[in-house]
């Protein structure tokens, strides 16, 4: 049947946004406009920050529904650009169900950048930002090469699928082992500067932005899931900078040994 | 000056390629992040105690910019929002709001904390109004 292809087409559309770190609303309405182009009726699309629930009524007068439970969830914004686009050529009907689930099954195994490229650009983001914060450039030399290193067990906890809160906690702790270090060894002056832009990257940016789209679209289940997310983030990466901090200056007796 | 901005579309670029932006929009990405940096220097350059309304107008900036580029480029709004908004997040006031915990001062940490608090609410404000305006607005010169 026609109908039920539509559906998982718009399912898996959806799926792929949602893991991918879209906002409720979009995933939603791109649902909504896909099963409403092939002519179905009574369409509800319904997402939270881990499920998707689509229902729609075909020609036949027979009801389609499909749950779908979404587990794995990272930042890739080019999944979303990407099935975002797909949707519209689905809509317009220039994609017929059987090829739209074929671009969407590549889309989902679209690669990320490479790891190296991530640390280095983890690396000179860092820099920046330390430099920015009101650092000086050897504070930043010493932010580079931190964060360079916290990426290495960063990515590698986040391949073994290692719950995202506590991957921040490792990257946090990492980071300012990694930088008071450096800084003892002679290079850099200002801690606090080198730590925060270090720590930049773990910074629950989309988590954020997406809390505040979910809330004002009325979405405050999302929206709450969300915010929450956020400051989860924001305890856990001050929670592995807190740890390595204080016991540093147990042992040392002060930010220099 | 110049040396901030340039430091602000590298850096927002850097946090696209960990956000997988796609490869052709990275460019636009960093304009954002140099454009919302630029805002916010020429605020706090000529009110120096208004790092607030700087972070306030800055979120303004990247979610506006992010919109009229998503209507002439056809992508997703949050391509270019999530990363432009990066250079906001207060993350030196978050530092100290931990630090003094950790070193046991409390009511630093309180202050610390607020402040760090009240930056990440002013950015939420400014995306919201942003968002909030009808699509029309943003999409002159593409007919739509």
């Amino acid at each position: 049947m026609k109908e039920n292809d539509t559906v998982k087409v718009a399912v898996a559309a959806g799926e792929i946004m949602l893991s991918a770190g879209a906002e409720t609303m979009r995933v939603e309405e791109t649902m909504y406009r896909m099963m409403e182009a092939k002519g179905l009726t009574e369409i509800e699309s319904f997402c939270t920050t881990t499920g998707i629930f689509a229902c729609a009524t075909g020609s036949d007068d027979e009801v389609v529904t499909v749950i779908k439970r979404v587990k794995v969830r990272d930042n890739n914004l080019e999944k979303i650009a990407k099935v975002n686009e797909l949707s519209r050529c689905f809509v317009e009907g220039r994609l017929d169900e059987k090829t739209a689930m074929k671009e969407l099954n590549n889309i989902r195994h679209l690669l990320p950048y490479p790891n190296l490229l991530r640390i280095v650009a983890a690396a000179v983001a860092s820099l920046c930002f330390a430099y920015m914060f009101g650092g000086t450039w050897v504070d930043a030399v010493n932010t580079l090469i931190t964060a360079a290193l916290m990426q290495v067990p960063v990515i590698f906890l986040e391949r073994r699928r290692v719950v995202p809160t506590l991957v921040t906690i490792a990257g946090g702790a990492f980071g300012t082992l990694f930088a008071l270090t450096l800084l003892n060894l002679g290079i850099g002056e200002n801690v606090e500067f080198i730590i925060t832009g270090a720590i930049m990257p773990l910074v629950p940016g989309v988590a954020l932005t997406n809390a505040i789209r979910d809330i004002l679209d009325g979405n405050m289940l999302a929206g709450s899931a969300r915010t929450l997310e956020a400051l989860l983030t924001a305890v856990a990466i001050a929670a592995g900078v807190g740890v390595v901090l204080t016991s540093w200056m147990a042992v040392f007796g002060g930010v220099f040994w | 000056m110049i040396v901030g901005l340039v430091l602000a579309a590298v850096a927002t670029m850097g946090f696209s390629v960990i956000f997988n932006v796609p490869r052709r929009e990275l460019v636009f990405c960093g304009g954002v992040g140099a454009v919302v940096w630029l805002v916010f220097g020429i605020i706090t350059h000529f009110l120096p105690e208004g790092t607030v309304a700087a972070t306030f107008f800055g979120a303004m900036t990247a979610t506006a910019l992010g919109r009229f580029l998503s209507a002439i480029r056809k992508m997703p709004s949050t391509v270019y929002m999530i990363p432009g908004i990066i250079p906001l997040v207060p993350g030196v006031a978050i530092y100290r709001t931990m630090f003094y915990v950790v070193t046991g001062e409390h009511m630093l940490a309180v202050a610390q904390g607020v402040y760090a608090l009240s930056l990440a609410g002013v950015i939420s404000v400014g995306v919201l109004i942003i968002l909030s305006l009808p699509r029309k607005i943003f999409s002159i010169g593409k007919g739509t």
